[in-house]
């Protein structure tokens, strides 16, 4: 019995989901919508500046938080001390941030700042599942190579990184979902209308609820999503061909 | 020698990160006092705009990880040790969900606050917040950890599956009970667009949303700021051990 009442909450909750997203899917079927928002110009602005947004910044939160996790990993007396302190900037409040931001770095450009801040921001969560992976890897590899005269920086490469590919992979999926929550310091920053470099998809969504305006809100939505899961697909599936290839 | 220096370059590296994150704390706590914390008096005083927004914060925030906690532990049992068709996939939505980006599933939050009557009240964005995935996500993988004779020896002792869930569960998960409630209070703490979209009456509007409207470069803006962020800092600081221990689990399988 209490399985059954257990299992409905979260079932009521995909329901909630999904049905309000089908109820607008059926609504509008046909294919109007979808090439008056694709032929859009805004969209295209939109749909481009996140994409050079995310072929920035992915890249770069991920290779500052490898090496700073490998860094933390390696003075692994003060771990707890050091994951805790870098974790600090994802309760920290993003209004706050952005007003000391405005203060001393407001002739920025808009686009180097938003990656800086992203950096900074989200950062905290790659590096929390980097390190632990890092702290949970069996050292008995890592010393039989040592033995065997490797040098710090090939164990890193051909050791330490393949070892925590599950966790480099969910960091990055992380990633490309925190680079959408940008739009937060963004706005906090820039407004609703903000430099055409930094106008991203979330400026066009969010604009568009201003004018409540739900056919092109929802089909480009959609769009969006489809694209990001594309993405994310193509990524998990790239690494099981890798990991079908090593093994 | 060489190794030492390496051991050098780590530590000088790690720790101006460190500085890099905690700067904009130091700066807006600086700044706050800088005529001498008059601004928190007239904080305090003569906004009381800002306290009322104040106020929402807080209550918006700690209804909204409560709720987030009591929902998620009974969905991440289940998840994590009942057995049951299809959970796989089930989980996958899930996580599907939790990955998709918030514009995304701002439009049908709209639309449910429209249709059940919560759109421009708190209630509007705390709902959305105690169902997010995420904080079923967190509890599922920190549940999965939990062996499961600790389990089973409990369910032969006790016949009663809830007796097993408070006595049981309930302690042994504390650290990822914690993890998760700060980790949803932060997020609602923060949310900016959401409230944006949700809520229309100034009055309504969190503390996220109006310490914006507050002229650039003002002092009462950043003593507002500290006052801001001192509680989910204060959060931060009392519960760090458990946050650790619960972001343990953070991982996918």
């Amino acid at each position: 019995m209490g399985i059954i009442v257990l299992y409905i909450i979260p079932f009521i909750y995909v329901i909630y989901y999904s049905l309000v997203n089908n109820a607008f899917t059926n609504k509008f079927v046909g294919f109007d919508n979808y090439i008056s928002v694709w032929n859009n110009e805004y969209f295209r602005l939109a749909l481009k500046n996140t994409g050079r947004f995310m072929l920035t910044a992915v890249p770069l939160i991920m290779l500052y938080s490898i090496i700073l996790s490998l860094a933390i990993a390696y003075l692994s007396r003060w771990l707890r001390f050091l994951k805790s302190a870098f974790f600090l900037s994802i309760v920290l409040p993003s209004s706050a941030i952005t007003l000391v931001w405005n203060l001393y770095f407001s002739q920025c450009p808009p686009f180097e700042s938003l990656l800086v801040i992203y950096l900074w921001k989200y950062s905290g969560f790659t590096i929390m599942i980097l390190t632990t992976a890092l702290a949970r890897m069996d050292a008995a590899q890592q010393e039989a190579a040592q033995i065997d005269g490797a040098g710090i920086f090939r164990r890193t490469f051909y050791i330490t990184l393949p070892n925590i590919i599950p966790a480099l992979l969910f960091s990055f999926i992380l990633s490309i979902v925190s680079a959408f929550k940008i739009y937060r310091e963004s706005y906090l920053l820039y407004g609703y209308y903000p430099d055409d470099s930094v106008y991203m998809l979330q400026n066009y969504l969010n604009n568009h609820f201003m004018k409540l305006n739900y056919q092109n809100i929802s089909t480009a939505a959609l769009s969006f999503s489809v694209l990001l899961y594309v993405i994310i697909a193509a990524v998990l599936l790239l690494e099981k061909k890798w990991r079908d290839s090593v093994e | 020698m060489k190794k030492k220096l390496l051991r050098g370059c780590f530590i000088g590296f790690v720790f101006a990160m460190i500085l890099i994150i905690i700067a904009p704390v130091i700066l807006t706590v600086a700044l706050s006092f800088e005529d001498g914390g008059k601004s928190y008096i007239n904080f305090a005083v003569w906004e009381p705009a800002h306290l009322h927004a104040l106020v929402n914060s807080i209550g918006l925030s700690f209804i909204t990880a409560f709720g987030a906690v009591l929902v998620s532990i009974p969905a991440a049992f289940v998840f994590a040790k009942v057995e049951f068709k299809g959970r796989g996939t089930l989980f996958y939505l899930y996580v599907i969900v939790m990955i998709m980006p918030f514009q995304v599933t701002l439009l049908p939050q709209y639309i449910v606050a429209k249709g059940i009557g919560t759109y421009d009240s708190l209630i509007a964005l705390i709902l959305p917040g105690i169902f997010a995935p995420f904080s079923v996500f967190l509890m599922t993988q920190n549940l999965k950890m939990l062996s499961n004779d600790v389990l089973e020896y409990a369910r032969l002792d006790t016949s009663s599956i809830f007796h097993v869930l408070i006595y049981i569960i309930l302690p042994l998960m504390k650290p990822a009970i914690i993890c998760t409630s700060i980790l949803v209070f932060s997020e609602q703490w923060n949310a900016v667009a959401e409230p944006l979209i949700l809520i229309e009456t100034f009055r309504n509007f969190p503390m996220a949303v109006i310490l914006n409207e507050i002229e650039i470069g003002d002092v009462l803006g950043f003593s507002a700021a500290t006052v801001f962020m001192a509680i989910p800092l204060l959060l931060f600081i009392i519960y760090n051990e458990e946050l650790l221990d619960g972001m343990a689990a953070y991982q996918l399988k």
